[in-house]
């Protein structure tokens, strides 16, 4: 066979002779791989950015919700049982109430108990049905009854039915609220008396959930998950609660990413460990500071009114900032009107209503931040993105229950932030999750075992108690994504290489059959096929070479160029996608995967010899005095 | 080629031939004296028998319909010979030349060359035979244009498996024999017309073979240009002794030869 450098010394003749065939055949391809090599480093960088900024919140978890089958669904409010046990209270509290009040000798209005039922009128205008009548506390009685005996699906079923998916961990969130009374921030440390009694608490006008810390870590900021004050109830809040706390404008939805960034960095530096108070007052605390106010404005109304007989009982306002109870500024009742109140809150008291006015002066310290939930559709770039890619807790004031439960008077606070919650929350008052290893068991455990709660009615089966989603993050949708691309990248890859086969088979083709004279040449003077054919592979591997150079550059100049143009963009709105605390985090388009990039030199290599073989089987064989016969 | 350069590349050719001519008839005083050039009489063979053809046919397709371009040709030539088959175009001189040099497979018949039968090789002993024992040249001298003169002569001596610095010195003693010493750097397309002709045949001599085939070596060139490549040819043939067979059209050249076998529609008339 002839000499290699021989052989190169022929074959980079061919480069010269053939020099626009050389190009097409050099640029085109390696215009494709470079495309290729340039997606993959792109891709690659892109992956190991999303795998750092992933560290952030829950998106290298895989976590699904799971939201019992509410009890209170409208089966109980049209359960004739349910209502036939809300009459049988009704007659009872009516019959106890008349011995009661005989016995104490004060007055009793039966007609002041709400009724249990509510009549449906149909469109014809007549009487259709009944349904419970939910203020009516004969009725409220009947539901707890019902929901004892129909209880939720709890954590131990959540964890039978998901034991096949392989779960890693299941954590149950308590759902907060405040009954009978209302929970207001302190703005400045000081009550705004106008709102008590208004809303159940402001605070800050989200739920409040009990979360475990393996839910809650995430979003802790750094320098607070370790700290510790027995006084202030650790929250973790929505960046909008925080904003509002904090006192900082809130941004307009179209907002620059630098604005938006800006804000949050600012957020993250200003809201770590801050403390603010909050006033609880029950129902009567809460009628007494209203009477308070009423009182005051109708007495100045009338402050020039002879006429006017000022209350009996005068209330006035605690200090602003106490959260103390209404004062009695004057109390002008007789001993008759005053013994008879007394008798009155004992009958009160004896039928379970409240009586004595509470109130509460609590703590909260901000010991982490999550992104606020979308609630709409995403009309921005960072709101679509952040929609696929964010992660956050529920839209709620969530608290960390481990750190909840050091706390001295951890007791005393639940009983206050967690004591109407199944009221609110068609009986439910606990949610579940279920963290899973790989988005593939995730998704199959929700596609199995979810069931679509309906308006009225139960799921349909036993076997599937709860209604699963993803929670916290997209990272099933993420890993279904990364999924996808690789599929893509593989078919890229696959339709890359056949038209780099193609075109190089084809202006090799060519360039072999335009060669034929010079080869019949060869062939006269003594070379044989063989020496034909390494000509020809020097030159395929020649070509090869500068195919694989000019990709290599043009694709890592390209992913280059790609990320030095929209590195600062893509980490700012990484930074808000994903909420990241770590502010330090950059978001890079380029990575270098070896094993990658040389299997695509490998694939180049493989196109350029595939792209060889054929024509060069097919002209090898030919008679080369054909070729010359043909030439003249 | 235009009529304009046809006309340049003859004038240059022209100029070239003379030159190289008294160049090589110096060197070969030089060397030894081979300027008077003993003409042998026509039809008297000078040695031994180096290639045997016998009942040699060959039939080509051309599209649809089959060429019977040699029928039965039977001839011998002779070492240190020189031969010119002349026919008219189109008769079977060239295929009958391809086929002594083993270039194409005979449809019947055989080819002998230096004791060989070439249809007993294989294709690869074939090159290897061919590189060692024949020279070919060609009408249009096919030189690589990218390829300096020295390295076009090494051509042969490249397939040959020669030694670089073998078969670079003799390429450079053969372009110093045709007064092309001093172009051995040069691009084919830097020398003149004369000069690449005469490189061509030189590159033929390269692995010293024992004959060369010429097909049409005078074909585009005019008169007296056609008589100088003749005198080359053989003066080539009387320095080396190498076989000179010469396929052409043209009865002037058959003046010079040693013998002369004339075809007509591919037999031996």
């Amino acid at each position: 066979m002839i000499r290699l450098r021989d052989g190169a010394l022929l074959a980079t003749t061919k480069l010269r002779t053939h020099r626009l065939r050389t190009i097409i055949s050099i640029f085109i391809p390696g215009l494709l791989f470079a495309g290729l090599i340039a997606a993959l480093l792109v891709a690659q960088g892109t992956d190991n950015s999303f795998k750092s900024f992933e560290q952030e919140g829950f998106n290298n978890r895989f976590l699904v919700s799971a939201t019992p089958d509410p009890p209170l669904n409208g089966d109980a409010l049209y359960n004739k049982d349910t209502q036939n046990l809300a009459k049988q209270i009704y007659t009872q509290t009516i019959s106890s109430k008349k011995v009661a009040a005989k016995k104490l000798a004060i007055d009793y209005d039966p007609n002041s108990e709400p009724q249990p039922l509510t009549s449906l009128v149909g469109a014809s205008g007549q009487q259709s049905g009944t349904i419970l009548n939910v203020s009516s506390p004969a009725a409220q009685e009947a539901l707890h009854e019902y929901i004892q005996a129909h209880p939720s699906p709890g954590v131990t079923r959540l964890r039978e039915i998901a034991r096949p998916y392989h779960p890693v961990g299941f954590y149950t969130v308590v759902m907060g609220g405040v009954s009978n009374g209302s929970l207001q921030v302190m703005q400045n440390g000081d009550e705004n008396f106008a709102g008590v009694g208004v809303q159940q608490h402001d605070i800050l006008q989200n739920t409040i959930e009990a979360a475990p810390q393996q839910m809650t870590r995430p979003f802790l900021l750094p320098q607070q998950a370790k700290q510790y004050d027995p006084d202030a109830i650790p929250v973790i809040l929505p960046y909008s609660d925080a904003e509002k706390l904090l006192g900082m404008k809130t941004l307009q939805s179209n907002a620059p990413p630098s604005q938006e960034l800006a804000q949050i960095k600012e957020l993250y530096t200003k809201a770590s460990g801050i403390t603010f108070t909050a006033c609880y007052r029950n129902s009567i605390s809460g009628q007494q500071i209203s009477m308070a106010i009423d009182q005051a404005a109708e007495m100045a109304k009338n402050k020039d009114n002879k006429q006017y007989q000022k209350p009996d009982l005068i209330y006035g306002l605690p200090a602003a900032g106490s959260c103390g109870p209404a004062t009695v500024l004057s109390d002008a009742r007789t001993s008759a009107e005053k013994a008879l109140q007394a008798k009155q809150d004992t009958f009160n008291r004896e039928f379970g209503d409240i009586v004595d006015p509470i109130q509460e002066k609590l703590s909260f310290r901000v010991v982490g931040l999550t992104p606020d939930q979308s609630s709409g559709p995403a009309t921005t770039l960072s709101g679509i993105l952040q929609s696929v890619a964010g992660s956050s807790l529920d839209n709620s004031v969530i608290i960390p229950s481990n750190m909840l439960d050091k706390m001295p008077n951890a007791t005393a606070i639940r009983s206050i932030l967690f004591s109407g919650s199944a009221d609110s929350n068609l009986g439910i008052s606990e949610m579940y999750y279920a963290e899973f290893a790989n988005a593939n068991d995730a998704r199959n455990f929700i596609a199995d075992k979810t069931c679509t709660t309906r308006v009225t009615g139960s799921c349909a089966t036993a076997q599937k108690p709860f209604q699963l989603d993803a929670y916290g993050s997209s990272s099933i949708a993420l890993a279904d994504l990364r999924h996808k691309f690789t599929t893509i990248f593989k078919l890229a890859m696959l339709t890359v290489a056949v038209l780099a086969i193609l075109i190089m088979s084809v202006t090799i083709g060519r360039i072999i059959a335009d060669s034929r004279r010079e080869t019949a040449v060869f062939r006269a003077i003594g070379a044989k096929r063989l020496d034909i054919g390494s000509i020809f592979s020097i030159y395929t591997s020649i070509l090869t070479v500068c195919v694989a150079l000019f990709a290599l550059g043009l694709g890592f100049l390209t992913a280059h160029f790609f990320d030095i143009h929209y590195w600062q963009e893509a980490t700012l709105q990484a930074q808000l996608i994903f909420g990241a605390s770590d502010t330090a985090r950059e978001f890079h388009f380029f990575a270098l995967n070896i094993r990658l990039i040389g299997l695509i030199v490998l694939l180049m290599v493989v196109c350029g010899v595939v792209g060889m073989l054929i024509p060069l089987a097919r002209n090898i064989r030919r008679n080369p005095i054909k070729d010359l016969r043909d030439e003249t | 080629m235009s009529p304009e350069e046809l006309d340049r590349f003859l004038k240059r050719f022209n100029d070239d031939t003379d030159a190289a001519i008294a160049a090589i008839r110096q060197h070969a005083r030089a060397k030894r004296s081979f300027s008077a050039s003993p003409r042998i009489s026509a039809s008297r063979p000078v040695g031994k028998t180096l290639v045997s053809v016998r009942s040699l046919g060959k039939k080509y397709k051309v599209g649809r319909h089959t060429v019977q371009a040699l029928t039965n040709v039977t001839c011998e030539v002779h070492e240190g010979e020189f031969l010119v088959i002349t026919a008219p175009s189109g008769s079977g001189k060239s295929t009958l030349l391809q086929l002594m040099g083993g270039l194409d497979k005979p449809t019947n018949g055989s080819v002998t060359v230096d004791g060989v039968d070439l249809s007993s090789l294989s294709d690869s002993r074939l090159s290897e035979f061919r590189s060692h024992t024949i020279g070919f040249v060609f009408q249009f001298f096919y030189l690589q244009p990218f390829l300096s003169l020295e390295r076009n002569l090494e051509l042969p001596g490249i397939f040959a498996h020669t030694k670089r610095q073998e078969r670079q010195a003799r390429a450079k003693e053969l372009a110093a024999t045709v007064g092309i010493g001093d172009k051995l750097g040069y691009l084919p397309k830097e020398l003149s017309g004369g000069q690449i002709q005469r490189a061509a045949i030189i590159r033929a001599l390269l692995n010293s073979p024992k004959i060369i085939l010429a097909d049409e070596p005078t074909g585009n060139l005019d008169r007296a240009n056609s008589v100088g490549i003749i005198d080359l040819f053989e003066q080539i043939r009387q320095t080396l002794g190498t076989a000179i067979v010469i396929a052409t059209h043209d009865t002037a050249i058959a003046e010079r030869a040693d013998r002369v076998i004339s075809l007509q529609d591919g037999a031996i008339v």
